[in-house]
Parts: structure tokens; C-alpha cells; sequence
């Protein structure tokens, strides 16, 4: 695991340095210094910043540093945009400070993105951290003056280079649902048409609506559906790479009239093209990487701690009795423990968890999601269907997409719920797709 | 004028060239796309109804009467009826029912039968509406339920007649007429959506068929085993009456369906198989053909790779507009298919048009790989001699 | 005027091409100078056409020494003799190749698409120099013999050539299309300075070039070097 890790990171530094020095080709030392002290830097940080701030605050830092990465990267598809359609200029020599500068940016996000996928907290991760860098240091000067003459000569779309760096990081960020940022993306799409929609269809009064047929919630529901956030976040997600391709693509080719002969000129201009359709390797590869980026987050890699529900009944006074110890089972032992307790054809799942010193008793849904349920991993449950963590400490509070707490006794013989209860705040809270907004009034 | 689009207009001059043998292939290939898509749809839009009908169908026990015999298929989708339609004894019911308390209140009655409205025959369920609202939660209600007096309308059947809750219906049958107020208009997406629903006591006046029923629908809360038991129970308190698993019904129809799938598949392979047979043949001797050209074209100084690409895409290109036209083909065939065997209308499935792009493309590709590997390896010089 | 420069664009030594037991073409020592038109006379089957496939870089020889322009053909690969054809010589063929679906002027664009990209105005031009310019739109099946043997010569020296490679072009043409044909390249021959070679078996087309190979059975029977018809106008 740890090493399947270690080996991931690597080969993504190794990608990165391929590119970097793809992309500054004359200004190796300016590289390799920049490259070199970025992931120290971002790796002490890191270090730095895990020690002094508790809890989840370092992620929050991190995974806004990377939304600002991101960000900017729309800026720069802009300026490549309204850059690459104009006339051809000078292009400006890159001087050696600028390189440097920019390599060590990305090299220490790298660095930063490196700590958190260490086990932190376990004696061995500084020893882990220096080994890996030190693995690092040594591909970094195979890659920048070994292997250089090795790699095919492709040109550097303008732009190319912070979209496939950035790309690369929000891979790595990808790997662990705590950085992952493709899912808030897609969650915030979903929200934003989510209350749009519902803004604007209660203020025309459906579902009995005159002029609306029954037929046409079906469509308004698709409107709800999951896929409009994961479809639209694949959007917006895509925007800054298809960006700066199509500038790539349409950018003028230079001048060659100055040339006489036809054939000459026809050869050169076959070239340029050539030229040109290569500088679109990176900006497609840093797609590629933005694709793998949001498979990984809708596909997390993580194994949660997810039991199979047990089924329960209740007993003939309607009274669910959960035992604190039975057999194998431990209540206690800080994992979830999930139930299904089912009613005709309703059926309720819940589980309980013993965290912060006590027993808590939820429903394994929150009341705005769909009912995919919770898994559990690292002091965090996650919501499968908006992929949000919760901690621990919060599990049994009401609100957002914490679980719904559901009343419960505990004494000697074990946890007591009531089946009716359970049923009733289930059909309350639950959001099913069956449940529309203003549908199910 | 730029490579790409010198290379596409080469591509199709030289199809349009061959129109003889560009519409042979474009022929074979539509046909077997048409084939596949056309079977996919008939086959996946019949495997969603069918669960469809088994998940709207929210009772687990069934009980009709014996020779009534049981419709294959279910709602929507009629495979054939076997028998005329026999009835079931209401007190029977009950008194069984009673006896065997594991079955639960969660049950409703029917009787099912066809009264006239305003000169025509309408299929009507009569009910009794506290049972069905309580064994059919999802059912969407426009309106609001009725009480003894009222009825229930069908979606598809309202929006035929154009009816509105609030309207009267005179209905009329053999042993007696009623007027009923429609107090709301039912959708459920299923069988439920062509019937009017009436008052059961009133629909057994009318019919003149007094404690008669044709189902009773039973939600049990047993399942699996037990509700295996409850059945064989119920079936021996009964004698005149057939009590079915749900999954049972759904099981029937369900291998039924299975059976006509592999056929199906059967059948789509054969002749995949032979239209790509045909493809390679055609190919081949167009290639045969072209020889000349082919050296040509070499012997300008195009580069294999280059010659690849422009054999490769008019194949490509083919199989595209193959794909295109099967897919139409196919979802008209489709159409007709579901329409006039098994009744119901097919499904409109975006999802196969790829497919359809997809199947045409490769047998196209494959039905020229030798021919292509041929053009590949052509001697400029001799095929320019005529060889 | 002839343009005889010093140095060699062929160059070969014990050039043979054999298939299976029959020597098509015998050790051949031969040296052409840069802007040299050449005939090559022979009856049919004595090699003049192997001759030619293997200086267009069409066929490879058997043993021998082959450098055109310099380079040695017989060490390219099949790839790099592809990009040798499109760049280095052009080919005339003696049966007017077209590809029959494509116009006059889009045959000719596609010795450019291959070549580099395709240009329409410059074929355009290249058709209108060979007397073509109110043809460009028609098919090779709608062209005379002389007329499809003119876009063919269009085609060849599209993308200038150093070498023109002509395989009996005017064998299907009657004696006015040969000497409008025969003009025309000896127009071209003197602005574009290329260097010529023509296989043939008639004597009137060798009359219009500098120097005369004659084969027979596939060996080099005499080279003859003479005065150049069409230089005194007749």
C-alpha cells in the first residue's frame, strides 16, 4: 500500500520532470535548482505546517492552494486565447530566474501534495519523506541530463506548461478524497442548478401548473439527477486544457512568403504543421491527466470500512435492542456498525458508532442526498453520494450531509431504538427519487 | 486548402467514384447494423418493461381463480391470454385469508372487466380504494381519491378521452349502468394508466357478478421461504384458485424473454458473420482494382503509412455512414417489431446509435484488414505494369 | 542552352538488377551531370525501363552502386525511399497515370499533398504553364492522350525536381502531340535547370536531348553524345 504509494508519486515526479525539462530544454541548471529546492521547500512546509495546525485545517490550506492552482489555470487558457490569435510576436526569451521561479512553484506543491500522502503521524514518515526525496533528487538529474537527448522532441504549447504541471498535481490530489477536488466541483454544479431550479419552479407554482403535463417532471427531474453535477463539473473541469488546445490549434503559423520557391515554401509549411500538431501533446496528455484526476475521484480508490447491514427486528413492542457485546461483534470497537431494519417494503438502514468516549445512533443517510450511504476510513465517515467527510467527533449531530441522528437509549443490555421511530424519521428525512422538490407536496 | 480537408475530399471522390460497389458496402454493412440495433432494441426495450411491470408491481402474492389462467407477461406486454376468464369466490378469499393470518392486511381486491362508456368498451378494475391506495403508495394521483361514489381514471385513457377529474362518466353494463364522478387521474407508467378504477361492489352490480373477483393482490411482509409456505397455504385453503408468487409470474415471462434473446443473438451473429464475409470480398476485389491506382499513388511518393490512411478512412467512412443509416433501419424495424408482436411500443434508445456506428465501423475494418495489408505491401512497379 | 555543370547528380558502378535467373540490367557504370538531358534508347526488354525505375527510386537493384544527388539509394529504407520519390525526382509514366477520379487539377494537388500540403493556386498556375488552363476542372477521362501526358509532366516537376524521369512518354501519342509534348519539356528543361532522363525507342525524341544511351540486353551499348534537335527551330 505504502509502497504502491511511494512508487505512484514517483513516477508522477518523473513525468513532471520529463515535461519541465520538455518545456525549458536551455536552461538546465536554472531546472534542476529550481526543481531541487521547490521539493525541499514544499516538503519541510508541509512538515511545518502539520505540526503547527491541527485537525483539518493543513488539508483545507493545501486544497485551497491547489483550488487557486486551478483557478489561475483558466486565466492563463485566456491569456493563451487572446494571445494566440493575435499576430505573431517575438516570443520572449525565458530567463533563467523566471524558470527557476516557476519549476520551484510546482516542485513544492509536489513536495506539499508528497506530505499528505504519507502516513503521517507514524514514527518512520520524516525517514519515509527523505527517502522518497532522495529518489526524487536522483531522477530529477537522470531525467534533466541523461535521458533529455532520449525523449522525443516535442515543443511546448504556450501555456502548456503550468496546465500540464497543475494537471499533474490535481492528479495526486485526486488519489486521497481529503484534496480531491473534483467532487466539491461537481457537488457545487449540482447545488447551483439544484437551487436555481427550484428558485425558479416554485415561483411558477408546479406541480399544478396549467400549462405543465405530469410527462414534464420527468424532465424537470433529470435536472436532479446525480449526473447533472458530475456533468457539469466534467465541464467546467475540462475548460482551461480544451482552452489552451484549441489556441494551440488555431494559433497563425509564421510568415513564409519571403520564400521563392513554391516547393521550398509548401515543405516548410508542411513542417510547421508538423511542428504545431506536436505542440499538442501536452495539452491533450494534460487532459488525460484531468480525465484520470476525475475518474479517481468518482472512482476513490480508498477501501472503506463498509460492513454489510445486519438485518434486525424488532421486538413485539416495536423496540429494536442492539447488544453492546454479541459474539464477535463489539459496539465499542470504533467502527461502524450498520443495520437494516425492514417494514414490508420500506427498509431503514442505520448504524451506530462508539466515538469521543460514547455510543451514536444515525441513519445511514443524510437528508440531502440520495440514500448511498456512509463508509468509514481514517476519523472520517464519507457520504458515497457527495463524497463529503465527515469527522468522527460530528457524527450524531444534525445538519448538512451529517447522517441523521435518530433517539436512542443505552443501558446495560444494549442500544434501544423504536422500529417506529426509525421508519417514520427514515420516510421524513430521506431523500428517495421518488421525492422531487415541490413534486412530493 | 488545408491537409485534413484535402484528405476527406480525396476520400469521398474516390468513393462517389465507385458508386456501384460504395453502395454495395454501405448496403451490407446498414443491414447488419440495422440487425444488431434492431435486435438490441426489441430486446433491452422488452427486458425494461418487463421489470418495470415486475417492480410497479407491488404486491408479492397474486391469487386468480384457476382457469382463469395466468396472462404471460405482465401490464403493458401481453405474450397471449390462455383462457376465458373465470372468477373467484370473495367470501372464499376471505374466510382463507383469515385463516391464515401471516398474509397480512396489506391485500387488495379486483375484479376486472370491460363496461361501456359513451359507446365504447373501456377496460375497467373495480377496487376498493382504501386496499389499493395502501398496497400502491407510488401510484401519482391527480386529484384526489375517490370514495365509494367515485372513480379513478387511467392517464393514457384521460388524455384520450380528454377527461378531467370532476367529469361524470355514464358507464354502462350488462346488468346495469351508474354514473360516476372522477375524482382524479392516475400515472403510473404502467397497466394502471388505460383502466378506470371503480368502487368494486359497484363494478359487481354492474357486471352483475356479486361476490365475484378476478385477483386479489397480497403484500405480505414473508419473504423468500416464508413466503414460499404462505403460498402453499393459501393454495390449499383454496381449491378453485391459483395462488402465484410474484416472482413466479415474473419468472415466466422473464425465461420467456431469455429465449427470445438468445435466438436473437443467434440470429445477429449468422449474419454479422456473413455481411462481414461479403464486406472482406467486396473489399478485396476493389483493391484488385485499384491496383494500378495504388502503385501510383506509391510511386508519387506517398509513404505506406499514407496510403494506410487513405484506405483505412474511405473504410472508416463506409462504416460510419453504414452505422448511420442502420441505426434508422434498425430502430424503424424495432418499431414495427414491438408494435406488432408483442404490443407495445419499443424504446427509444440514443445509447444504440453508437453501437450501431460501432458494429458497422469494425465489420468494415475487419472485412478489409487483408485487403488493406495488401495495399501495404504493393510493389509500385509492378503493379503499374499491370500486373 | 545546355547547362552542363561539373557535378554528377547520377552516379553508378556495376549497377545490376537481376529477377530470378533473368538479368534485367547488367553491371552498369554510368555518370550524369547535373542538367543533362539524356535519352535512353533500347528495344523493348533491354532494361531501359529497370534502368529507370531504379534511378526513381521505384525498385532497388540487385548489386551495385546507386548515388543520386549524393545520396545512396540502396541504403534507404522503404520509408525513406517513399520521401525520396515525393522530394527528389518526378515520374512520367508512358501511359499517362491518373487517378481517375480526380480532375486534372486535383491530381496534380495530390503530388503536393504528398509532397507537403496542397496548394490549389500553385497547381493551377503549374497546369495554365503546361497549356492546361482552361482544362483543370476535367477528369482524366475526359482529356485527350496528349492533354493527360501534359498534366502528367505538371504533376512531375510540381515539386521541382531535381531529376525528371520520363518512361516512353510519347509512346501513345501521335507525331503532333509528341512535339508539342517534346516542346514543352524542353521549355521546362531549360527554366527549371532539372535533369532529364527519357527512355524511348524512337528516334525523333532522342534527337531533342544532349547525349544518347543505347541498351540492348539489358548492357550499355554505346553513349553518344550529340547536337540538340529544337535548338535550330524547325
Amino acid at each position: 500500500m505504502i509502497l504502491a504509494r511511494g512508487v505512484t508519486m514517483l513516477l508522477v515526479w518523473a513525468i513532471l520532470v520529463m515535461g519541465l525539462a520538455r518545456a525549458y530544454a536551455g536552461e538546465k541548471a536554472a531546472l534542476t535548482a529550481g526543481c531541487a529546492a521547490g521539493l525541499v521547500a514544499g516538503t519541510i512546509f508541509g512538515f511545518f505546517l502539520f505540526a503547527a495546525v491541527p485537525g483539518e485545517i493543513p488539508f483545507f490550506i493545501i486544497k485551497s492552494a491547489l483550488a487557486a492552482a486551478f483557478i489561475s489555470l483558466f486565466i492563463v487558457a485566456a491569456i493563451v486565447w487572446y494571445r494566440g490569435t493575435a499576430a505573431e510576436g517575438d516570443r520572449p526569451s525565458v530567463r533563467h530566474a523566471v524558470v527557476a521561479i516557476t519549476v520551484f512553484l510546482f516542485a513544492a506543491g509536489y513536495g506539499l501534495l508528497l506530505v499528505c500522502r504519507l502516513p503521517y503521524g507514524t514514527d518512520n514518515s520524516q525517514f519515509m519523506a527523505l527517502l522518497l526525496i532522495l529518489l526524487a533528487m536522483l531522477g530529477l538529474w537522470m531525467i534533466v541530463y541523461r535521458l533529455e537527448p532520449l525523449l522525443p522532441n516535442i515543443g511546448m504549447a504556450k501555456g502548456g506548461t503550468s496546465l500540464f504541471a497543475v494537471s499533474l498535481l490535481l492528479f495526486i490530489a485526486s488519489l486521497s478524497p481529503r484534496l480531491d477536488l473534483f467532487s466539491p466541483l461537481s457537488m457545487k454544479v449540482m447545488k447551483l442548478i439544484h437551487d436555481f431550479v427550484h428558485q425558479f419552479f416554485e415561483s411558477m407554482l408546479i406541480p399544478d401548473h396549467p400549462f405543465f403535463r405530469t410527462d414534464i417532471w420527468n424532465y424537470i427531474g433529470l435536472l436532479f439527477s446525480n449526473g447533472v453535477g458530475f456533468w457539469g463539473g466534467l465541464a467546467i473541469w475540462f475548460i482551461p486544457t480544451t482552452g489552451v488546445t484549441l489556441a494551440t490549434f488555431r494559433e497563425p503559423l509564421p510568415s513564409v512568403a519571403h520564400v521563392r520557391q513554391a516547393a521550398v515554401r509548401r515543405k516548410l509549411i508542411a513542417a510547421q504543421l508538423r511542428e504545431r500538431r506536436r505542440r499538442l501533446f501536452f495539452p491533450l496528455f494534460a487532459g488525460l491527466v484531468m480525465a484520470a484526476a476525475a475518474f479517481n475521484s468518482s472512482h476513490p480508490s480508498v477501501e472503506y470500512w463498509d460492513p454489510k447491514p445486519l438485518a434486525v427486528k424488532a421486538d413485539s413492542a416495536g423496540e429494536i435492542v442492539l447488544p453492546v457485546k454479541d459474539g464477535d461483534v463489539d459496539l465499542k470497537d470504533g467502527k461502524l456498525h450498520k443495520y437494516l431494519y425492514q417494514k414490508g417494503a420500506q427498509k431503514v438502514r442505520f448504524f451506530a458508532l462508539y466515538r469521543s468516549g460514547e455510543l451514536t445512533v444515525v441513519l445511514d443517510a443524510c437528508s440531502i442526498c440520495q440514500p448511498d450511504g456512509y463508509g468509514q476510513n481514517e476519523g472520517t465517515v464519507i457520504c458515497y453520494y457527495c463524497k463529503t467527510l465527515i469527522p468522527l467527533e460530528t457524527v450524531g449531530k444534525p445538519g448538512g450531509c451529517n447522517p441523521i441522528p435518530v433517539p436512542f437509549a443505552v443501558d446495560g443490555s444494549g442500544v434501544h431504538l423504536s422500529a417506529e421511530m426509525l421508519v417514520n424519521t427514515w420516510v421524513a428525512q430521506v431523500q428517495s427519487e421518488k421525492k422531487l422538490p415541490g413534486g412530493g407536496k | 486548402m488545408s491537409r485534413r480537408r484535402w484528405f476527406f475530399h480525396v476520400v469521398i471522390r474516390s468513393l462517389a467514384h465507385r458508386k456501384g460497389g460504395t453502395l454495395l458496402l454501405v448496403t451490407v454493412l446498414a443491414m447488419a447494423s440495422s440487425l444488431v440495433t434492431s435486435l438490441g432494441i426489441v430486446s433491452f426495450s422488452m427486458e425494461k418493461k418487463v421489470a418495470e411491470e415486475i417492480r410497479r408491481y407491488g404486491a408479492n402474492l397474486v391469487i386468480v381463480a384457476d382457469s382463469a389462467g395466468v396472462e404471460v407477461g405482465s401490464g403493458g406486454m401481453n405474450f397471449g391470454r390462455v383462457a376465458e376468464s373465470a372468477y373467484l369466490d370473495q367470501g372464499q378469499v376471505q374466510r382463507a385469508l383469515l385463516q391464515e393470518p401471516a398474509a397480512g392486511r396489506d391485500l387488495s381486491f379486483h375484479l376486472r372487466g370491460a363496461l361501456k362508456l359513451w359507446g365504447d368498451t373501456v377496460a375497467v378494475d373495480g377496487v376498493v380504494f382504501p386496499q389499493i391506495r395502501r398496497l400502491s403508495p407510488w401510484w401519482r394521483i391527480q386529484g384526489t381519491w375517490p370514495d365509494a361514489n367515485g372513480a379513478l381514471i387511467g392517464s393514457d385513457l384521460a388524455l384520450r378521452r380528454s377527461i378531467k377529474p370532476g367529469d361524470a362518466l355514464s358507464l354502462s353494463g350488462p346488468a346495469g349502468g351508474m354514473v360516476v364522478r372522477v375524482t382524479g387521474i392516475v400515472s403510473t407508467g404502467g397497466e394502471a394508466d388505460r383502466l378506470v378504477f371503480l368502487d368494486l361492489l359497484a363494478l359487481q352490480k354492474a357486471l352483475g357478478l356479486q361476490g365475484q373477483l378476478t385477483a386479489v393482490k397480497i403484500l405480505a411482509a414473508a419473504t423468500g421461504e416464508d413466503l414460499r409456505r404462505l403460498a402453499g397455504n393459501l393454495q390449499k385453503l383454496l381449491g378453485g384458485a391459483q395462488v402465484k408468487e410474484v416472482r413466479q409470474v415474473a419468472a415466466t415471462s422473464e425465461s420467456l424473454l431469455k429465449k427470445v434473446q438468445l435466438l436473437m443473438l443467434l440470429v445477429a451473429a449468422v449474419v454479422v458473420t456473413a455481411c462481414g464475409a461479403s464486406v472482406a470480398a467486396t473489399m478485396s476485389s476493389s483493391v484488385l482494382e485499384r491496383g494500378r491506382e495504388i502503385g501510383l499513388i506509391k510511386a508519387m511518393g506517398a509513404s505506406r503509412r499514407a496510403v494506410l490512411l487513405l484506405f483505412t478512412a474511405e473504410s472508416v467512412l463506409l462504416g460510419i455512414i453504414g452505422g448511420v443509416a442502420g441505426y434508422g433501419a434498425g430502430y424503424a424495424i424495432a418499431l414495427l417489431v414491438t408494435k406488432t408482436v408483442f404490443a407495445t411500443a419499443a424504446e427509444f434508445l440514443p445509447a444504440f446509435f453508437p453501437a450501431a456506428v460501432v458494429v458497422s465501423c469494425f465489420l468494415a475494418l475487419v472485412g478489409s484488414t487483408g485487403p488493406l495489408i495488401a495495399v501495404y505491401r504493393l510493389d509500385p512497379v509492378r503493379s503499374l505494369r499491370g500486373e | 542552352m545546355p547547362v552542363e555543370s561539373g557535378t554528377c547528380i547520377i552516379e553508378t558502378a556495376g549497377l545490376t538488377k537481376r529477377y530470378g535467373d533473368i538479368c534485367a540490367l547488367a553491371p552498369l557504370d554510368l555518370q550524369v551531370s547535373e542538367g543533362e538531358w539524356l535519352t535512353v534508347m533500347g528495344h523493348s526488354g533491354s532494361g531501359k525501363s529497370t534502368l529507370l525505375n531504379l534511378l526513381g527510386g521505384l525498385d532497388r537493384p540487385t548489386a551495385g552502386r546507386l548515388l543520386v544527388g549524393g545520396e545512396d539509394l540502396l541504403a534507404f529504407s522503404e520509408d525513406h525511399l517513399a520521401r525520396f520519390r515525393r522530394e527528389a525526382v518526378g515520374i512520367i509514366f508512358q501511359q499517362h497515370h491518373l487517378i481517375p477520379y480526380l480532375t486534372a487539377l486535383e491530381n496534380v494537388m495530390m503530388a503536393q499533398y504528398f509532397h507537403s500540403v496542397p496548394d490549389q493556386a500553385e497547381a493551377r498556375q503549374a497546369l495554365e504553364r503546361v497549356g492546361l488552363g482552361k482544362r483543370l476542372a476535367n477528369r482524366p477521362g475526359e482529356l485527350s492522350g496528349g492533354e493527360q501526358q501534359r498534366v502528367c509532366i505538371a504533376r512531375a516537376i510540381i515539386n521541382s525536381p531535381k531529376l525528371l524521369l520520363g518512361d516512353e512518354l510519347t509512346g501513345n501519342l501521335d507525331h503532333k502531340s509528341t512535339r508539342l509534348v517534346m516542346e514543352l519539356l524542353k521549355e521546362l528543361h531549360e527554366e527549371e535547370h532539372f535533369t532529364l532522363v527519357l527512355v524511348t525507342h524512337n528516334q525523333e525524341v532522342a534527337g531533342w536531348g544532349g547525349r544518347t544511351l543505347f541498351m540492348d540486353d539489358g548492357k550499355l551499348v554505346k553513349d553518344l553524345r550529340h547536337e540538340r534537335k529544337g535548338d535550330d527551330p524547325s
